[in-house]
């Protein structure tokens, strides 16, 4: 119990020491009150025995007056003895100590008188006493009137020779008594005076003593709770302590608000912090898995594995409307307290940058292993050519979207916006497949079904073209990674070796003869593909100088003529060698700057030409016209139905033909600057396009290079 | 982005319409926008996306077609306040409907009501948006939704 008191021992001395202070004080103050008491009796008394002097003369004087008079002297010797026995009681009384009446006829008790001028004044007093008590005595014990007169007579004479000094002496003994008592009562204030300054003074020390020993000690736990606030205020993790009933406690680390989007946490219910953060079911096992570390039967390193919130996502609802997304790990350690789990301590930490750092490594290492594929499907490709493919890209997915944006709810009008895609489309994958792009030009084939699936749509709506969209996304954000490993390898092979022909050209430079080495390739694959046999020979296209607005249109036309000659016109060498040409097919395709300053593009090919009969054919499949009107259409007039949208010969659809988009492609883009366009062809023998553009075409059509903007 | 997923947003907005007296609403032809120029009308009700997609999806609509829709729905009052909140309960419906499609794993905010365009701080600027045009009676309004996996 004493041990218990500790640093309060030398307070609970202090007050007990007042206690008995004042205890003291006041017993003290009790027995000086009783003796003030009885000396009050005692003057008191000491003061009647000057009074009884008194009336003993004035009884021995009234008996005489009284002779004769049987009453009166009866009445005198009464009061006589009545004084005389008090007066001697009470003077035995003050000498030895003992009983006597006092004013109310009760027994009172008396205390020896000790004191020296009280002594010296009985002693004297029972000294004249003695006599006078005797003659008084004889007073009351005569008997017959001479008996009586003589007892009187000498009576009268000692007390005529005594009273005034038995008086004086019961003075003295009365102003002695009263002296006594004056002093006791001024040693009992002393006492009191003392008490109360005693108390004053333990008091002063508990007051200063203690006090500075209370602010010492209250300011060690404000300095020691500081410490513990500038702890819970700079720590990186969120602490906080959990209860029985998983409520969290009032004090937590300034961090905790800062990782839940400021979210006061005091007081709260553990799921009222993290419910509406994290998916019910976490929630529901981390609660199980807290109550389980509330049980010290359960070994909570055996159960740590199970921590449901080791590694969390949360996202926190923001101002804006958006969610800051963090991942939490959450630690949840056991506090005891002489052998009692208390609590659970739980300690958060903003894990995002690790996370996040993680997830960067493992989105760079996926993006490293996707850009290597990429590479491998574009490192063929000439890096000016393939600069050029993907500007054109660009530049068609921006021609698509402004499609995509006209709004309209005619079907005419919707049927021709498909249409407009697909031929852009479809020119993509034209230069794509050209270019040997692969990956470009399997998803155009994909569009392109897509398109053709809701051109077959008896009924189209504006939410129909939402797949279209999301494969114009799906584009452009392929497109966009094939141009940043384009031009990290164009700027590694220009800080490598700026001579090296493998660099990429500026937009104004002319491109070199190794540009148009795809139309060669295209040729030949083609060919494959058809299971045919032909030679590209290419004259002229490295020398014209054009800009590069003409090279892309070039480009267009050229591919869409060479694949138009090995898939229309060249036939397969069984067949040519039946008809005594080649087996292997010749297309010469020629660019030229004529004297006027036009542009000429010419492709030759040995073919067998267009086939008119084949196209009257497909019109007539087509039903737009009726049998009559189409048996007597000329030669000129089946030429013009191939630049018709979706007028095909090609009897499978395929990569390279069938989709029935080409040669209106060619012819809208020839109108688009200025162009002619001249057919020539003899059957079984040869087929010629030939366009021609004006010198001044490409200076005035200024495309919207802007790279990469859709909108 | 599939397709599937931008349908269920533009499904919230029919739905909205749905529950209107004039339930007759149409959606225009889908495109894309760049976010460093978003799309939007006089008010714009903005929900947060969090999950497996992260982004925003915004509901913005011209003063004349929401006031028209409140008169619609029967309410007198057309005050700004009044506009805001239908805005609001558009974007609401929108969340709502992506919330019963998508399940749990999507985590869908509270919509914020502004004026005019969202911020940039609702749009990663380097990345592209799907506008879906919408149009009740005479007006037009858009879906725009912004997704990232």
């Amino acid at each position: 119990m004493w041990s218990a008191l500790g640093k309060y021992k030398a307070i609970v001395v202090s007050i007990a020491l007042f206690l008995i202070l004042d205890a003291s004080v006041l017993s003290l103050n009790f027995f000086i009150s009783f003796k003030i008491a009885d000396d009050a009796v005692g003057v008191n008394l000491a003061g009647r025995q000057r009074m009884l002097t008194q009336r003993t003369v004035k009884s021995l004087y009234d008996l005489r007056l009284a002779e004769g008079d049987t009453v009166k002297q009866e009445t005198a010797l009464n009061e006589l003895k009545t004084t005389y026995n008090l007066f001697n009681t009470t003077l035995t009384a003050f000498d030895k100590g003992g009983e006597t009446k006092n004013a109310n006829g009760e027994t009172v008790v008396l205390k020896r008188v000790n004191s020296d001028a009280g002594r010296v004044a009985i002693d004297e007093a029972k000294i004249i006493w003695q006599p006078y008590s005797d003659a008084i005595a004889k007073v009351i014990a005569a008997s017959g009137t001479a008996a009586m007169a003589q007892s009187l007579n000498s009576a009268i004479v000692i007390a005529g020779d005594k009273n005034l000094l038995l008086l004086k002496l019961m003075n003295d003994l009365t102003v002695n008594l009263e002296q006594v008592a004056t002093h006791q009562a001024t040693v009992l204030r002393y006492i009191q005076t003392g008490g109360i300054t005693l108390a004053i003074i333990n008091f002063l020390i508990i007051l200063f003593h203690f006090i500075g020993e209370l602010r010492q000690n209250d300011k060690f736990l404000e300095d020691a709770r500081k410490e513990t606030t500038d702890i819970l205020d700079t720590v990186n993790e969120g602490l906080f302590l959990l209860d029985k009933d998983l409520v969290i406690g009032e004090q937590q680390s300034s961090q905790l608000a800062e990782i839940f989007g400021g979210k006061d946490a005091r007081g709260l219910k553990f799921s009222d912090l993290i419910g509406d953060l994290v998916k019910p079911k976490d929630l529901e096992t981390a609660q199980r898995f807290v109550n389980l570390l509330f049980r010290p039967d359960v070994k909570g390193n055996l159960i740590s594995d199970l921590n449901p919130l080791n590694q969390v996502e949360i996202n926190i609802p923001d101002e804006d409307g958006g969610y800051i997304t963090r991942h939490l790990s959450f630690e949840f350690s056991r506090v005891s307290k002489d052998g009692e789990l208390k609590n659970v301590l739980v300690t958060v930490n903003d894990i995002t940058e690790q996370v996040m750092l993680a997830r960067e490594l493992e989105e760079t290492k996926e993006k490293g292993e996707q850009q290597l594929e990429m590479l491998t499907s574009i490192l063929h490709a000439n890096p000016g050519v393939l600069k050029r493919f993907i500007q054109n890209a660009f530049d068609a997915y921006g021609r698509i979207n402004k499609i995509l944006k006209e709004q309209s709810k005619s079907p005419a009008v919707m049927q021709r916006k498909l249409n407009d895609i697909f031929i852009e489309v479809h020119n993509f994958k034209g230069e794509a497949s050209a270019l040997e792009l692969d990956n470009f030009a399997e998803y155009a084939h994909v569009f392109e079904d897509d398109i053709q699936a809701l051109k077959q749509q008896s009924k189209l709506a504006g939410n129909d073209f939402l797949k279209l969209a999301v494969h114009l996304e799906s584009l452009i954000r392929y497109t966009e990674s094939i141009k940043e490993l384009a031009d990290k390898l164009a700027s590694f092979a220009f800080n490598q070796d700026p001579s090296s022909s493998v660099r990429s050209p500026t937009n104004h430079e002319n491109v070199t003869s190794s540009d148009w080495k795809h139309l060669t390739k295209l040729c030949e694959n083609v060919s494959q593909r058809d299971k045919k046999q032909a030679q590209l020979v290419l004259t002229g296209f490295d020398e014209a100088k054009i800009n590069d607005d003409a090279q892309k249109l070039v480009n267009e036309l050229s591919i869409q003529f060479i694949r138009n000659a090995v898939v229309h016109s060249i036939e397969h060498p069984e067949f040519r060698k039946a008809r005594g040409k080649h087996e292997t097919g010749r297309i010469d395709a020629r660019l030229s700057r004529l004297p006027t300053g036009e542009l000429e593009l010419s492709v030759h090919d040995d073919g067998c030409g267009i086939n008119y009969e084949k196209i009257r054919s497909k019109a007539l499949m087509i039903g737009k016209w009726d049998k009559a009107e189409v048996e007597k259409f000329t030669h000129q007039q089946l030429l013009s139905l191939i630049f018709l949208p979706g007028f095909s010969t090609a009897d499978n659809q395929n990569e390279d033909a069938g989709r029935g988009v080409g040669m209106d492609i060619i012819k809208k883009r020839i109108d688009q600057y200025q162009g002619k366009i001249k057919v020539s062809s003899s059957s079984g023998k040869h087929c010629q396009f030939t366009v021609t553009f004006p010198a001044d075409a490409f200076a005035q059509n200024e495309i919207d290079t802007q790279q990469g903007k859709v909108a | 982005m599939s397709e599937e997923t931008l349908q269920v947003f533009i499904d919230g907005v029919i739905n909205y319409f749905h529950h209107t007296s004039e339930k007759e609403v149409k959606v225009g032809s889908p495109y894309l926008i760049e976010n460093n120029s978003p799309a939007a009308f006089d008010y714009t009700g903005i929900i947060g996306i969090s999950g497996p997609y992260r982004g925003s999806v915004y509901f913005t609509a011209p003063k004349a077609l929401l006031t028209h829709l409140l008169l619609a729905i029967g309410e007198k009052d057309t005050s700004m306040e009044y506009i805001m909140d239908l805005v609001g309960e558009v974007a609401n419906t929108i969340a709502g409907n992506a919330r019963s499609k998508f399940g749990q794993d999507f985590l869908i905010s509270v919509p914020v009501v502004v004026e005019g365009a969202p911020s940039n701080i609702h749009l990663p600027k380097d990345l592209r948006s799907y506008v879906i045009p919408v149009y009740w009676r005479a007006y037009s309004s858009a879906v725009v939704i912004c997704l990232e996996a």
